[in-house]
């Protein structure tokens, strides 16, 4: 039965909380599938989405990155059909899933809390874009989110599920154990072990049946998913194939330059940051035992990215939804803040919304001169008195009137503000011709719309005598290896450093375009793709340039496309 | 240095992570199996990798390496249970004495193996490249069986277990598998090391189990069971020092040299007369260590001597060769811990089976099920002995609890079987791949060990336990069972003879097989194999002798007069201090069973010879006699009471006085102290002589005042040191040979494949390159002769590809005869000499290959022809002396 807030006689917007969730969820569903095999593939996706193709055909692979993910999107692969969108799919739906969390909650965080909460896991630009990405990032937050719930509604079945989901979202699952361990060993450091043991005594593992089916649900979900439901059996080895990718001895590891969470963290996480630190400030000043263990534990996952910036994406959803969890404490308070005077607070919050515009205007300006035809200095001045004049307004309100309208009217203006820069970076996610957001959230090459070329691959066989399924693809270069996601669907794809000289492929995909002597005999078009963004090069000016325009200057490059010149009869489309 | 302690820490999170195991399943051992929680633990891991990898539910990377850890990790957290930390830290403070004991030696066994083999870490000579060729295979391989690296397309045919054991480690700890080779030698070292100091302290604990606290010096004395396992070795060293002194030399007129002395022992490398008056024994241009594994030494009727190999633990980690005998060290000590436990009553409990109801414990016996199994996967030879023995303890414990009959012998009978059922049915896939070598039994007529050539051998091993058998019968006044144990060795020696000389008596009369035995034991022309055989022997009965005398005296300490007799079932009530005994006698008796075989019949191979089954038999003998010795050598040091002031100075004395020798003998290279070791001229004209000497008359003096005193066991003691003394001439002075000196810090790496990057930096690059190449065939030269023991086949060994064909004789070893092999000895050559493209490109596809090697190898080998390769593959590695080239095989 939802409840009914009334203040001062009249019902709040937000009173019936579960159907406000409900929409959010499949508004949040919706704009998730939206568009979701369109957007461009990143290296990692498809080498994902590669594996899972590869266990859903009975092909042997090695120990996958997140093996919930390729557990659950082989499967789909098997019993549908590899697609670009079901590589997704699992991702997406998880991601959604977020937004119904809230429900379980709002009886103790109250529904104004639970409705912020779960329009911020809907679309949130970080959750929002992890969960379009083809890999198990999303599944660690989903899964110990989950997890919490059940082990909250005392659902032994759904909490041993969770957490295999989670365990084997990747290595994150192992740094949160860290996190985790050094953010409880800094709170009881700190003497809280008073307030912790409320908590403890009502734990639920305290019984054995509980413990018990959890533990055996536990251990059934790792093996089904880990095993991709049997379709993988020497998947097993992804149980600790996380903590395997923490290893210094990983061949495998890259290198990610600092850059990297500085700048995701500065574009994507900075206006939730904001947000968050008013209630983190009052959380430890008020000694507010909830509040101050999230700030704690949302401090440590910063660094933890910091620290394990080579590990994949993961942590920074972990640090959103701590972050969201403060952040929506203030949105609570200046939503139900009243302001004294509600037509002047509702003129300064039109003059706020204005001064605000301005200052992203000349924000753009500022990071961007060439465009604007300004130098920095004159910029840098527009944007200060920009500034400026908005705290100048905030004080006449509170002189003129009380600091109560200013903030309800100034304040208001400032945060939505905020989270429509958040939102915008949401919806850039759903443009399939803006590879901004598989930028920012790829540490390797983005390629061109797997889509554009699935279409000229097929213009191509309407035109010769190629048969996708019957034909032989070579590529040439291992760097290019990850195009194989591209050519699923014939019928033999191989990576090879030398052509096979009896049979010479159909297709044939080079690098360089002298880079085989046996591609004479073949017809060639030249391909290009984003790229990848050179990290490593990155100065500070041109991290908050690019973040404030949104617009990255990758290092776009080229392939070489070639089809074999009997099965061609005209010029190349 | 880092990798040296991420390996040290990956064996004390493997010790420390599989305590709880180890102390649920060694409940009856004073130390609770403590010292075999590394081993137990490292077989555990092993084995679920391996399994789950065989069966394709785990990769073999990484993960599946951690996975099968996590699984370890469960099941110990599941044994430690609720309140199990708080249980664990009570025992931890208890025993704080021997964890810091064992921690310590452990370290310390570690840190001075790795020292010794970065001072010669090459894996270069005798067969660590056959091992190091198996370590990368296992790397490279996705999943079990792993790939032959020297017969492509075929998994690899031999007891492996050990080397996926090392993989498994090296990978782990992220290492270079050349620097994981040589640590994997040290790590073995402290392993065995740390599991011989609980056996021991776990027997002499046992005999104080009921008094509340342990003597103190059962912490120190525990000490002697890794020395005399691992340090003190045969006495080839002393003589060889004594021979190259120029001792038992007399000189003729015209001042020629001559000895009988040294021409009676027949040892292979110092017999002759060629003393350099000099206390440093030098050979083969400096290689002075290796004699002392080629003591034994077989004739054939004829006078042909064949050779026979009896490493002994100190010689084999000298040597470093990563052999299975060296691999399954710390496990077989694990097994005989498990005797222990066994016998002491560990393992009792009641385990029901479908109708049957056993008196066992079910963890303890899948424990041995997995123990023995992993034992015949790590060196087949060792699992009969450690399954007999286990058999063996339970069967004592039966014994105990119910009396004497001849059921007892029937449960011996069930029990070797069943174990060894089951645990060949746990390693069954190892099974499924694996092609013996073994063909049979053979009757070793004209092969015999000379007595003199065994005393060299066993010597400091058989003065304590003879000296210890023989003070257990005359202290014990009850009767002993003289005459049955008298009756009993004649039988055994009877039976031997009568099995051995039937079936070359019955095989004579077989025209081949008949032919194969003369051709083999080599008579004269016109003699008899039979009769002469049995008369080379009476002539030479040294060997035969003494192990009558130990099989008789230990027969007799284990029966009590009617206890055999008696066929009526009655329980024994027996005090611990026995049951240790018996176990010491156990481990003598088996010893010497594994030392008597050899006498009469041994395993046919490819050699024909005695050879491995010497070596094999040989080295277990002296691991379980080590432990005897060392026992016996400890309850002398316990039962002669409170030492005398004297009787601490004298084997001070003779301490300092060793360490003095070694200091002034092994400075010979030093201008300074050259005049104390060449051109010393007769024994007595320079210091050091006196020095030496000096030593073992302290010591025989001691025991002689000790006698002289009335304190016997003191005497005894006294006895078994100077034997010890004797014993530790060659690890001293023949690791200053096998190291060249006192090596330079700088000089100091765990590489092993340093000096091959050194001497061919370009073919190491190629094999550098080839390791960031997907998995696929390669070529090789392969040697006319073979290649064994060469720098053939060297670019698989590093990278870990399989190569067509490697070492021909090893391959041919692995696999029992070269039908496997076919022609591709003659292919290769083809592929490399051949001017027709078309021929050269058959070769390619008929074995897959995908990287052709050309470097100098395969210059000097065939007539080579590269021009093919050049101008149809493309070139995928290219620097001045070595190529690799591409090929893609049709699938």
């Amino acid at each position: 039965m939802p409840e009914e807030i009334f203040v001062g006689g009249s019902k709040r917007w937000y009173a019936d909380a579960r159907l406000i969730i409900l929409a959010i969820f499949f508004a949040g569903l919706c704009l998730r599938l939206n568009q979701l095999g369109s957007v461009p593939f990143s290296s990692e996706e498809a080498q994902n989405a590669c594996s899972a193709f590869s266990v859903a055909k009975g092909v042997p692979v090695g120990t996958a990155a997140s093996p919930a993910y390729e557990g659950l999107t082989s499967l789909t692969f098997f019993l549908l059909r590899a697609s670009s969108f079901f590589a997704r799919l699992w991702p997406a739906l998880a991601g959604s899933s977020l937004a119904l969390a809230p429900l379980f909650f709002r009886r103790r965080v109250g529904s104004l809390q639970a409705v912020l909460l779960a329009a911020a896991f809907a679309f949130d630009p970080v959750l929002f874009t992890l969960s379009r990405l083809a890999g198990g990032a999303i599944f660690l937050i989903v899964g110990l989110i989950w997890a919490l719930i059940f082990f909250v509604a005392r659902k032994p079945v759904g909490l041993g599920i969770a957490l295999a989901l989670a365990w084997l979202s990747g290595p994150w699952f192992w740094i949160i154990l860290l996190v985790s361990g050094v953010g409880f060993g800094l709170f009881l450091l700190a003497g809280k072990q008073a307030d912790l043991s409320g908590l403890t005594n009502a734990c639920p593992f305290r019984t054995k049946a509980f413990r018990e089916t959890a533990a055996v649900s536990f251990a059934v979900s790792l093996f089904l998913l880990a095993s991709a439901f049997l379709l993988n059996p020497a998947g097993l080895s992804g149980i600790a194939g996380g903590l395997a990718r923490l290893w210094p001895s990983s061949h495998e590891m890259t290198k990610t330059a600092l850059t990297l969470p500085i700048y995701r963290l500065i574009a994507y996480s900075l206006p939730v940051l904001i947000l968050a630190f008013p209630a983190s400030l009052s959380a430890w000043r008020e000694k507010e035992r909830w509040g101050q263990l999230v700030s704690l534990l949302a401090g440590i996952t910063l660094l933890a990215i910091l620290l394990f910036r080579n590990q994949g994406t993961a942590g920074y959803a972990l640090l959103q939804f701590l972050l969201w969890l403060q952040a929506v404490r203030t949105l609570e308070k200046q939503v139900q803040l009243e302001a004294g005077r509600r037509d002047i607070a509702l003129g300064a919050f039109l003059l706020g919304m204005a001064l605000c515009g301005y200052l992203a205007l000349s924000a753009k300006n500022l990071v961007n001169p060439t465009q604007a035809g300004l130098t920095f200095g004159p910029g840098a001045i527009a944007f200060v008195l920009g500034l400026l004049l908005l705290v100048f307004v905030f004080f006449l309100v509170m002189m003129g009137w009380s600091l109560q309208t200013a903030r309800k009217g100034i304040l208001s203006a400032v945060v939505l503000s905020l989270l429509a820069f958040s939102l915008s970076l949401t919806f850039l996610a759903l443009k399939p011709s803006d590879p901004y957001s598989a930028l920012v959230w790829s540490e390797s090459n983005v390629w061109v719309n797997a889509d554009a070329q699935s279409l000229l691959l097929r213009e191509i066989e309407k035109s010769g005598k190629l048969e996708a399924q019957v034909s032989r693809v070579v590529i040439t270069d291992p760097q290019l290896a990850d195009l194989r996601w591209d050519f699923r669907d014939y019928g033999r794809v191989e990576v090879l450093s030398v052509l096979p000289e009896n049979y010479p492929p159909e297709i044939l995909i080079t690098a360089a375009p002298d880079q085989q002597k046996a591609a004479d005999s073949y017809r060639g078009i030249q391909m290009f793709s984003p790229g990848r963004v050179p990290w490593e090069k990155f100065t500070p000016v041109e991290i908050l340039r690019a973040a404030v325009s949104k617009s990255l200057p990758a290092e776009s490059f080229s392939y070489y496309l070639w089809i074999r010149q009997d099965l061609m009869t005209g010029a190349l489309p | 240095m880092v990798d040296l302690l991420k390996w040290y820490a990956l064996a004390m999170i493997l010790g420390w992570l599989n305590l709880p195991l180890t102390r649920r399943l060694f409940k009856a051992l004073p130390s609770r199996g403590f010292a075999l929680s590394r081993p137990i633990g490292l077989l555990l891991w092993g084995y679920s990798f391996w399994l789950l990898t065989s069966l394709k539910l785990l990769n073999n990377d990484l993960a599946g390496q951690l996975t099968a850890l996590l699984l370890l990790a469960v099941l110990n957290l599941a044994l430690l249970g609720r309140g199990g930390i708080k249980e664990l830290a009570d025992w931890v403070r208890r025993n704080r004495k021997l964890i810091l004991c064992v921690e310590g030696l452990f370290l310390f066994a570690f840190a001075l193996w790795a020292f010794v083999r970065a001072a010669n870490p090459a894996i270069l000579g005798t067969e660590k490249p056959m091992e190091m060729a198996f370590i990368n295979a296992i790397l490279r391989s996705p999943s079990f069986p792993p790939n032959d690296p020297w017969l492509s397309g075929y998994a690899i045919s031999y007891y492996y277990f050990g080397y996926v054991l090392a993989a498994m480690l090296i990978r782990v700890t992220g290492s270079l598998s050349a620097v994981g080779y040589n640590l994997v030698a040290a790590l073995w070292f402290a392993l065995t090391a740390a599991a011989a100091y609980g056996l021991l302290f776990d027997l002499l604990a046992a005999r104080h189990k009921n008094s509340a606290k342990k003597p103190v010096w059962i912490y120190t004395l525990s000490l002697l069971a890794p020395a005399l396992l691992l340090i003190v070795s045969n006495w080839h060293g002393i003589l060889d020092v004594m021979h190259a002194r120029g001792l038992f030399y007399t000189t003729a007129a015209d001042g020629a040299f001559s000895s009988t002395f040294w021409d009676w022992l027949k040892l292979k490398e110092i017999s002759g007369v060629n003393p350099d008056f000099s206390w440093f024994p030098l050979r083969w241009g400096g290689v002075q260590w290796w004699g002392a594994s080629r003591v034994v030494q077989d004739f054939q009727l004829n006078g042909n001597a064949l050779e026979v190999i009896d490493e002994f633990p100190f010689f084999s980690y000298l040597l470093s060769d990563i052999h299975p005998h060296v691999l399954g060290m710390p496990f077989v000590l694990a097994a005989v811990g498990q005797a222990l436990n066994a016998i002491l009553g560990g393992w009792e409990g009641k385990t029901r089976i479908w109708r049957w109801a056993l008196p066992w414990s079910l963890p303890e016996m899948l424990l041995a099920v997995l123990s023995l199994g992993g034992i015949a996967f790590l060196n087949t030879w060792d699992f009969p002995f450690y399954l007999a023995l286990i058999a063996a303890a339970l069967v004592y414990r039966r014994w105990l609890a119910y009396g004497w009959s001849g059921k007892r012998i029937i449960e011996f009978l069930l029990l070797c079987f069943g174990m060894a059922v089951l645990a060949i049915a746990a390693y069954l896939p190892f099974y499924l791949s694996f092609s013996s070598q073994a063909g049979g039994i053979l009757p070793s007529l004209a092969f015999f060990t000379l007595g003199r050539h065994f005393w060299i051998m066993f010597g400091p091993l058989l003065v304590p336990i003879l000296l210890g058998l023989g003070w257990q019968l005359q202290r014990n006044k009850e009767k002993h069972g003289f005459l049955t144990a008298f009756w009993i060795t004649c039988a055994l020696f009877a039976a031997l003879f009568v099995f051995s000389w039937g079936i070359a008596f019955m095989s004579t009369r077989l025209p081949e097989l008949g032919q194969f035995i003369l051709s083999l034991q080599g008579p004269a022309v016109g003699q008899n194999l039979l009769s002469g055989a049995l008369i080379a022997r009476l002539k030479a009965p040294g060997t035969g002798i003494t192990l009558f005398l130990l099989l008789f005296l230990g027969l007799s300490a284990l029966i009590k007069p009617g206890s055999s007799s008696s066929m009526e079932e009655s329980p024994v009530r027996e005090l611990p201090e026995r049951t240790v005994d018996v176990f010491v006698i156990f481990l003598v008796l088996l010893g010497g069973l594994l030392t008597l075989a050899p006498e009469f019949v041994y395993l046919r191979d490819q050699f024909g010879t005695r050879m491995n089954t010497i070596f094999k038999f040989y080295f277990q003998a002296w691991i379980l006699w080590s432990a005897a010795g060392a026992y016996f050598t400890a309850r002398f040091f316990e039962a002669r009471g409170s030492a005398r002031a004297w009787e601490r100075l004298i084997p001070a004395l003779m301490l300092l006085l060793g360490t003095a020798a070694a200091f002034l003998g092994l400075y010979r290279a030093d201008d300074t102290f050259l005049r104390f070791n060449q051109n010393l001229g007769a024994f007595g004209s320079a210091p050091l002589d006196f020095i030496i000497a000096g030593i073992f008359v302290l010591g025989f003096l001691w025991a002689f005042v000790e006698l002289l005193t009335g304190r016997k066991t003191a005497a005894l003691a006294a006895l078994c040191v100077c034997a010890f003394a004797a014993g530790l001439v060659y690890p001293v002075v023949s690791t200053w040979n096998k190291l060249g000196g006192s090596p330079s810090l700088e000089q100091l790496t765990l590489d092993g494949s340093q000096f091959y990057r050194d001497t061919w930096p370009d073919q190491m690059q190629a094999v550098d390159w080839l390791q960031q190449q997907p998995l696929g065939v390669m070529v090789e030269a392969v040697a006319d002769t073979g290649g064994s023991y060469t720098t053939y086949a060297s670019v698989s060994t590093f990278s870990g590809m399989p190569t067509v064909l490697g070492w021909i004789g090893h391959v041919a070893q692995w696999r029992g005869g070269y039908e496997e092999m076919g022609t591709r000895q003659e292919d290769v050559r083809v592929l490399y000499s051949t001017h027709d493209w078309d021929e050269a490109r058959a070769v390619l596809d008929k074995y897959n290959i995908a990287y052709v090697y050309v470097g100098e190898l395969e210059a000097r080998t065939y007539a080579l022809d590269e021009t093919k390769f050049a101008e149809h593959l493309s070139l995928g590695y290219d620097s001045a002396n070595a190529r690799v080239y591409l090929y893609a095989p049709e699938k």
